[in-house]
């Protein structure tokens, strides 16, 4: 009897590992045909949406906001244009931005919107639209009785414009504008800029507002913090929300929108949506979307070999690659150091850097060599080496390329036949990526030792009051938008921190005298973009603020590494049309979910 | 005795003083600092006040360590851990939301892990050295070698490979889908108990061993007594002694170390609310999860030291 169970126990050591060799190998063949979006609406059902991880704050006036909930429960100025989206004629190309510019967004609580000058804008508000019925929200609030169910009017809009701009952080904090709604016309907001401003600011200060009730921020009893208080016009109302956990929503009965393809059809579609905290978890995340658990998926935080890894297990998903989710990623110089004040020391480590190699062998073929100034998915704002080469700069585009010994050239010409020592500061998160970079530096004699630390660590040595004087980095950036305005998120300012933070330049100077005539010209330049009322001057500007800036080379270009979102194929009416993700959660009014699809494909009942 | 447990739980009041006061200093003293991030995500108007001192001001970090400590603990007194710098909302809310979840986990992994680790070391420990005892002594060791993280994501990584199925990832409170709910919660438990039953295998053979070869147990053999008397009223309960201290200590650590399997299985659990919370420096949250973790390894060191005198008579406190 020992002796059988001891085989026994053997068998089972040889058998199991085979069986799951078998097995894994077997899941490899499934496929199935990718998702159709043009089948007939029907409504009903539950969507599963990914949210971030950890209790992020439902006060939609808060400069901490990450939550998807805003765009469900408020509504928002404009959204990304549906129609032209893959569902619709398909010539606003998905993949998209962060930021997009207005004039390619689509109305939502205002109806339309107009710039007669540089200094100000004038907004009409949308009529018919009415705050959520006390009798749809999970527990009315007496302070709020007087609210519910009223229509939305511009003076709404003003007192909430004014509720955010008064909170430090907030999306409207940092614009001096002056809103008031006109005198001989109650639908109509006039708005006033305190200075010209023809760049896009106003873009973003817009898209990040959800418009919730004034009185949710102004009135005693009211906890804005609160998902029982919230009180907006949004197409999603919240049933329950445990912080962290998960948000429950239904449709909202009354809503004021309607499907822009077959305008009979009010919307949403969904009965209910479910965000369940997947976000910042790749295991998660991909467990999530093979079995089926999230229909959605719209997030960072996938990596090139996830991406390979479902598309070769999972060819039934649709995904495309994301525009508002690329990511570039560069390493950022403490020029006020040297020895990277010295420019040719920074082209150096340009050119030490195989750049289409780290993208074929680590990343896949998923990302695209370059990613400072601009990436490569940024349309006409991003001038790539061979436009350069058009203009006969050949000296630029060189600068994307691969070309050791001439950094080692560069180097001794700058006094380092040696190379040198330094330190690369970056997140425990990117070590992967600035190991393989720290290794193309070392090559050409710059000795990169790496100091990891946590996120928090990181930002206070780079953006805290007493930075660390090492302070370089390799940081990920957002593709945000390429404008003068926008500058902040992206490359566009002579100290790197900057791309660290929102627009603006919180940060001060950052540059040793050598380098302070080149700084005042690239303010110059956006100073002047700023008021260039006539796009040929403004791309004029562009062009040669974009040229003065890879010229400086305050970053060491890396690569811009491609993010995807998913969808599971019945879920219909979305194909991949997402802004951002505020914009995603408000354009879910507009998809709905193949019930028969979901059931006979994974077994789950719609309203799961 | 009951003078004993009076002055162990007067002991815990300044322990648990001595404890926040580090943590709390400590968390203020580690790089980082949650303003710092919150300054990557807020927008700057130019010509004003520096968010950053806004901000730290709003979160009353500009004040001296002291009377920051001063602040948190008169709050603490009135039943007020603080609000969360990030969600901005009361500590106490998302603790009662983590911490049944942990409890729980924590719980039934220490269920599971005795109902496997009992049997078998008393198995082992009266039949030692047979073929039995041998397997079951590698898969003891099988179990502590290969680490729960581990088979926790080969669980995720798998079965939704080859039959499209994972575990739940979405939280399902009890009441609405007791089924659901037990299902989502029993898997990290038991591949947590997994773990832990192999430690408790080992050392409770080995106890087994020890006492086996006591006179006494020689006596009970000598007396006539049956096999099932002698092994589980006189062996196994002095056997069990350093066994319950271990098990005992291994309680706290599964309900607030459970960080791996918890975020592995997307568990809204205390050990992934403190990780969050560190990684965002919330100090809020950090400082009252503390003070609740180490007022319950108190407790529960308390209770095992009580459950030695009810083990073993000899045991007697004054």
């Amino acid at each position: 009897m020992r002796h059988y169970s001891a085989r026994a126990a053997l068998v089972a050591l040889l058998v199991i590992p085979l069986a799951t060799v078998a097995l894994w190998a077997t899941g490899e063949e499934e496929a199935a045909a990718a998702s159709d979006i043009d089948t007939v609406p029907v409504y009903g059902g539950n969507l599963n949406m990914a949210q971030r991880q950890g209790a992020s704050p439902l006060d939609p006036i808060d400069g901490a906001r990450d939550s998807v909930a805003f765009g469900s429960f408020y509504d928002l100025a404009y959204v990304v244009d549906y129609l032209k989206g893959p569902r619709g004629t398909g010539e606003e190309a998905y993949p998209n931005f962060w930021f997009i510019d207005i004039k390619k967004q689509m109305p939502q609580l205002l109806a339309s919107w107009e710039f007669p000058d540089i200094e100000s804008a004038v907004f009409r508000v949308r009529q018919g639209v009415h705050w959520w019925r006390a009798e749809d929200v999970a527990r009315p609030n007496p302070a709020l009785a007087d609210y519910y169910g009223t229509e939305l009017t511009a003076q709404d809009l003003v007192d909430r414009w004014n509720a955010d701009a008064a909170v430090v952080g907030a999306a409207a904090a940092d614009r001096d504008w002056q809103w008031s709604v006109r005198a001989d016309d109650p639908w109509v907001i006039d708005v006033k800029f305190p200075e010209p401003d023809a760049t896009s600011w106003f873009v973003v200060t817009l898209s990040r507002i959800s418009w919730s009730h004034p009185a949710m921020h102004n009135t005693e009893g009211v906890n804005p913090s609160d998902w029982q208080d919230a009180l907006g016009t949004g197409p999603w109302i919240p049933t329950d929300h445990v912080p962290g956990v998960t948000t429950k929503l239904k449709k909202n009965p009354a809503y004021w929108d309607v499907d822009p393809f077959i305008p009979e059809n009010s919307v949403p579609y969904l009965d209910t949506k479910s965000m369940t905290p997947t976000a910042d978890d790749p295991a998660i995340t991909i467990a999530a979307l093979r079995s089926g658990q999230l229909d959605v998926f719209g997030f960072h935080g996938l990596q090139p070999e996830d991406v390979s890894s479902l598309e070769r297990t999972n060819p039934e998903l649709g995904h495309v690659p994301q525009g508002a989710l690329l990511r570039g990623f560069n390493v950022n110089l403490n020029i006020a150091d040297s020895p990277w004040a010295d420019k040719r020391v920074r082209y150096a480590a340009m050119l030490a850097v195989n750049h289409q190699e780290m993208v074929d062998s680590f990343y896949y073929g998923l990302a695209y060599p370059g990613g400072y100034p601009a990436q490569s998915l940024h349309g006409d704002n991003y001038i790539g080496p061979d436009e350069l080469k058009a203009m006969g700069r050949d000296d630029l585009a060189e600068l994307y390329e691969y070309h050791p010994d001439k950094a080692r050239a560069l180097l001794a010409e700058a006094g380092y036949p040696d190379g040198f020592d330094t330190t690369i500061l970056a997140m425990h998160s990117v070590s992967e990526d600035v190991e393989l970079f720290a290794g193309y530096l070392r090559e050409v004699g710059i000795n990169a030792e790496l100091d990891l630390m946590e996120s928090a660590a990181y930002y206070s040595a780079s953006l805290g009051p007493d930075p660390d004087p090492r302070f370089t980095g390799l940081t990920f950036i957002d593709a945000g938008a390429p404008q003068i305005g926008l500058m902040g998120t992206m490359n566009f300012h002579h100290d790197p921190r900057a791309s660290l933070v929102w627009y603006g330049n919180p940060l001060g100077d950052n540059v040793t005298p050598e380098n302070r005539a080149a700084a005042e010209r690239q303010m110059e330049l956006i100073d002047a973009a700023k008021t260039a009322e006539d796009p040929a001057t403004y791309r004029e500007l562009w062009t040669e603020l974009y040229l003065h800036t890879l010229e400086e080379a305050w970053h060491i270009a890396g690569v811009t590494v491609e993010q995807h979102i998913y969808w599971q194929p019945w879920v219909k009416g979305f194909g991949g049309a997402v802004g951002d993700l505020i914009s995603q959660a408000n354009l879910s009014k507009w998809w709905w979910v193949d019930c028969d699809a979901k059931l006979s494909s994974n077994g789950r009942a719609c309203n799961d | 005795m009951h003078a004993y447990i009076l002055r162990r739980l007067l002991l815990i009041v300044p322990t648990l003083l001595i404890i926040t006061l580090i943590v709390f200093a400590g968390l203020r003293f580690i790089p980082g600092d949650a303003v710092d991030i919150m300054v990557t995500l807020t927008p700057y108007k130019t010509g004003d006040e520096d968010p950053r001192i806004v901000l730290r001001r709003e979160l009353g970090l500009d004040l001296p360590i002291h009377l920051q400590y001063a602040r948190w603990m008169s709050g603490v007194l009135r039943g007020d851990l603080g609000t969360s710098f990030w969600s901005k909302l009361p500590v106490t809310e998302q603790i009662v939301i983590g911490l049944p979840v942990s409890l729980e986990v924590g719980s039934l992994a220490l269920v599971f892990s005795l109902l496997i680790a009992l049997p078998v070391a008393i198995y082992s420990g009266i039949r030692p050295d047979s073929v039995t005892d041998h397997v079951l002594r590698a898969i003891a060791i099988a179990f502590i070698c290969v680490p729960s993280f581990w088979i926790g994501t080969m669980v995720l990584i798998y079965p939704p490979i080859w039959w499209g199925w994972a575990p739940r990832l979405s939280w399902i409170p009890f009441h609405a889908n007791p089924v659901a709910h037990t299902i989502m919660v029993v898997i990290p438990a038991f591949i947590l108990g997994m773990w832990l039953s192999g430690i408790t295998m080992r050392l409770t053979r080995n106890m087994m061993l020890e006492v086996l070869r006591q006179d006494y147990i020689r006596t009970a053999w000598a007396k006539g007594l049956r096999e099932r008397l002698v092994i589980v009223r006189h062996a196994l309960k002095n056997a069990l002694i350093p066994v319950l201290t271990m098990v005992g200590l291994q309680l706290p650590v599964l309900v607030g170390g459970a960080v791996v399997v918890e975020s592995i299985f997307n568990l809204p659990g205390v050990g992934g609310i403190m990780v969050q919370a560190m990684e965002k420096r919330d100090y809020a949250i950090v400082s009252g999860l503390n003070l609740i973790a180490a007022t319950f390894v108190l407790f529960v060191n308390l209770v095992i030291d009580v459950s030695y005198a009810w083990l073993d008579p000899r045991i007697r406190y004054q």
